[in-house]
């Protein structure tokens, strides 16, 4: 069944009217976080971060990924170039070339796993996903437990980067600086991942839990965080595991959400939260893809992740925020649903591009001028 | 710099005489000017007052016996004539873009050439009698001067032999100053039309090499643009979903805006390479673009594009890109519900700035507006909540294809999840049964391990 139909008028100031939402400071850049997880994720974090270069901003920015053969840059409509960071500081690779091994070498990661590894092929415990599924999110599930110590520091650098501003003075002085550098509003975190991937799946089940935590021991005060999982449709036909992995995931999450984590890593620290992983969890995904209806195509993919990170990019902005969260702050009746942190999300936008349309116009314009002069310096 | 396209005249000389006239550089008005105080009020030179003291003349010898003007005018003609000759070559390049821009620039210099040169001899004219009729004041009052100067009895002796005539001599001083400084910036107009001369020549000079620099810039822009063209397409990923047709758009914008004069610095500055010439027309059409477009809204382009397609002026453009934007890019993509709609649902409106733009009724909630921060775009944000994954066909779906992968292979995430698990997530309560898990050699199942207490996940 298909949503409403929505007719718009023209806006009266005198009529039942939406209203505007209330003005809000800019963001600070150390207000929030945006981190990738997985490939898709990892990708689309970038598009976001490119987004927002375009608004003259650039968050603070941390991707995990256990699939190597991520592209180095992402183009910019004036023509430009945006690396992406796939430096240690920003992008962490779940680098995991023997994990069934590995795995055994830790008690407690046989005994979590033995169960869970049911009808699964040693062969088949080597499959790598990357930009859409085709892996097991299962497996690179065991890629983040063998990996839990760095990714914890990862999340954690990534939350310092965030917090405060990079220089900070040394001494005495230098930590009175800190300490009055930490923000006195919690930080808004926005994670995007692919639903039906492996890692992003994987990653989304602890990430939130993990970045809460390890804010807590920096004595931040409790982040928002807010996942925002794209697909299953968008990644149809690209595998068989489309909506496995989508099932896998959404199950995985709401488990959380029922009851909580309670989870020891091999590093000898536990994850322990008898709360849901996010205070969001927002499924953007577009039922018209594929266009032929079997397979999506990688410009149709490409596409999409604009259009997620687009999305994330507008989450990313107080000002969204405030004007969604002014709306539902005040409930009528009780919730209903067991997992009311759960939407869905859809984005349209129209227009011109200011930087498409000045490089057009100055190339027109140097082209105009050329003939012109040319013309009259014919003669 | 922005320049209007101009209407062509049918004489160029006549056209770019009269401009010349309109920034003060003719013959007859450029002397006059470089004599302007910075307050606009012509220059006085000094002049000596008769005065009387005690019945008799009190006459400033020593100034009314200087062989020389004072000439105090020296440092402000020179100021003057300094700003002229700094202004000639942006002049210059105006005259050259304005009237009839069919004509050939060399041809128009040539034109300019010609006005400059009967300026330059009108003024040498001008300058020639000025030198008379100084010689002949110079002459006149040097008479006085050795009058007053003589060995032969006092002053009022001379006076009372007729000799030196002090009124005269006065008058005749006066009049060198006055002379004096209508000669100098004569002079001085001479030397601006001179710069102005060696202007043109110098561009008549560049004009073959810069044409050529010009041409290969051309072919050069054109590939540019062509290029650039393909990556715009390739960029066609890019957000909004619903683009205005941006090289139409642009087109339009550039259309508007005529060669500026600045472009044929060129030919005073010739550019020391093709990339040079090529990166001096890209920097300023970059400046202008950002001008152009940095002041245009959505409005602003929803009103091009209305004019490009020739759509009629009582047709409500903005509603209808807005009733696009929602229906095509966002609502057309919402999520097949399972059953009935469920849920808690805020459409927002995104403007630039944003006050809301539309207005709508909903079933299940509201619409409100708030700021993209994006200049150029509008958009919907539909956002519900407080649903259920498994409210959505697709999830249902995917939870149905979940079910029957495990009977394949385990794809759950967390042991309570497993088949054999306490229903409703709590740790199992039975031993797990073997399961065939096997070490990365494909041999033998993996020991037993405890799990870790209280470890669940």
């Amino acid at each position: 069944m298909q949503s409403e139909s929505i007719t718009l008028t023209r806006y009266q100031p005198a009529g039942p009217a939406p209203l505007a939402s209330p003005p809000v400071a800019a963001p600070a850049q150390s207000d929030t976080l945006l981190g990738g997880l997985g490939t898709f994720g990892t990708l689309t974090a970038f598009r976001t971060a490119a987004l927002c270069v375009a608004q003259g901003t650039l968050p603070p920015l941390f991707s995990l990924d256990n699939a190597a053969g991520l592209p180095s840059a992402v183009p910019l409509p004036d023509g430009r170039r945006l690396e992406f960071p796939l430096t240690p500081q920003a992008h962490l690779y779940l680098h995991s070339p023997d994990r069934r091994t590995q795995l055994g070498e830790y008690s407690l990661l046989t005994a979590r796993y033995a169960p869970l590894l049911r009808g699964l092929s040693v062969a088949g415990t080597y499959r790598q996903g990357g930009y859409g599924g085709g892996a097991v999110p299962l497996l690179s599930l065991i890629d983040v437990d063998l990996h839990i110590a760095a990714i914890r520091t990862h999340v954690r650098r990534a939350l310092q980067a965030a917090a405060r501003p990079p220089a900070a003075a040394g001494g005495v002085l230098g930590a009175l600086a800190d300490r009055a550098s930490q923000p006195r509003h919690p930080l808004f975190v926005l994670l995007t991942a692919g639903v039906s991937g492996s890692c992003g799946a994987a990653l989304a089940q602890i990430a939130g839990y993990l970045i809460r935590q390890e804010a807590g021991r920096l004595g931040l005060p409790r982040p928002t965080v807010w996942l925002l999982l794209a697909g299953p449709q968008a990644f149809q036909g690209l595998t068989p595991r489309t909506l496995v992995n989508c099932g896998a995931t959404l199950e995985g999450l709401q488990h959380l959400a029922r009851h909580g984590i309670d989870r020891l890593g091999i590093d000898g620290q536990a994850i322990r939260e008898a709360a849901p992983p996010y205070d969001y969890v927002w499924l953007l995904d577009d039922p018209q893809l594929p266009g032929d209806g079997n397979r999506v195509t990688d410009a149709e993919l490409a596409q999409f992740s604009w259009r997620v990170a687009a999305a994330a990019r507008l989450l990313l902005q107080p000002s969204i925020r405030a004007a969604y969260l002014d709306h539902v702050a005040n409930r009528e009746g009780e919730q209903t649903v067991e997992w009311p942190q759960f939407g869905t999300l859809q984005l349209g936008l129209g227009g011109f591009d200011p930087a498409l349309l000045t490089a057009q116009v100055a190339a027109e314009l140097a082209c105009r001028r050329a003939d012109a002069l040319a013309t009259v310096l014919a003669n | 710099m922005v320049v209007p396209i101009p209407h062509p005249a049918a004489d160029p000389a006549a056209a770019i005489y009269t401009h010349l006239e309109g920034q003060g550089f003719t013959a007859a008005q450029l002397p006059r000017l470089l004599r302007q105080t910075a307050d606009g009020e012509p220059f006085v030179p000094l002049q000596i007052q008769p005065s009387v003291v005690n019945g008799r003349p009190d006459l400033p010898v020593t100034l009314l016996t200087r062989s020389d003007p004072v000439r105090n005018w020296d440092a402000l003609l020179s100021a003057n004539s300094e700003h002229r000759k700094t202004a000639f070559s942006p002049l210059i390049s105006l005259l050259v873009t304005q009237y009839d821009p069919t004509l050939a620039i060399g041809g128009r210099l040539t034109a300019l050439q010609e006005v400059v040169g009967r300026e330059t001899t009108a003024l040498r004219k001008l300058h020639t009698q000025q030198q008379a009729d100084y010689a002949h004041t110079c002459a006149d009052l040097t008479q006085q001067q050795r009058a007053l100067g003589g060995q032969k009895g006092g002053l009022m002796q001379r006076l009372i032999d007729g000799a030196f005539n002090a009124a005269k001599a006065i008058q005749l001083w006066n009049l060198r100053e006055t002379q004096a400084l209508k000669l100098d910036s004569v002079a001085a107009a001479l030397e601006v039309l001179a710069a102005a001369t060696a202007a043109i020549q110098a561009a008549q000079a560049n004009l073959q090499q810069v044409g050529a620099r010009v041409q290969h810039a051309r072919r050069a822009l054109h590939e540019a643009r062509a290029t650039q063209r393909q990556s715009w397409v390739v960029l066609h990923d890019w957000p909004p979903d619903l683009k205005l047709d941006h090289g139409r758009i642009a087109g339009l914008l550039a259309a508007q805006i005529s060669t500026p004069a600045a472009a044929l610095d060129l030919l005073f500055h010739p550019p020391a390479s093709d990339a040079a010439c090529v990166a001096a027309l890209q920097a300023q059409a970059a400046t202008d673009a950002q001008q152009i477009v940095g002041n245009l809204t959505l409005i602003g382009a929803l009103e091009w594009q209305r004019g490009a397609e020739g759509l009629a002026s009582d047709l409500d453009v903005q509603l209808m890109f807005g009733q696009a934007v929602l229906g095509v890019c966002c609502t057309a993509r919402s999520l097949a519900w399972a059953g009935q709609p469920q849920g808690r649902r805020t459409l927002l409106q995104l403007t630039p700035d944003g006050q809301p733009w539309f207005g709508a009724t909903l079933d299940r909630g509201a619409l409100r507006s708030a700021g993209s921060t994006t200049p150029g775009l509008i958009g919907f944000l539909d956002l519900t909540e407080e649903i259920a994954p498994t409210d959505l066909a697709l999830v249902r779906a995917a939870l149905t294809a979940l079910a029957v992968a495990q009977m394949q292979q385990n794809n759950s995430l967390f042991v309570e999840l497993l088949p054999q698990a306490v229903p409703g997530g709590g740790p199992p309560t039975q031993p797990l049964p073997d399961v065939p898990v096997y070490h990365s050699n494909g041999h033998g199942p993996l020991p037993a391990a405890p799990t870790a207490g209280g470890v669940t996940t």
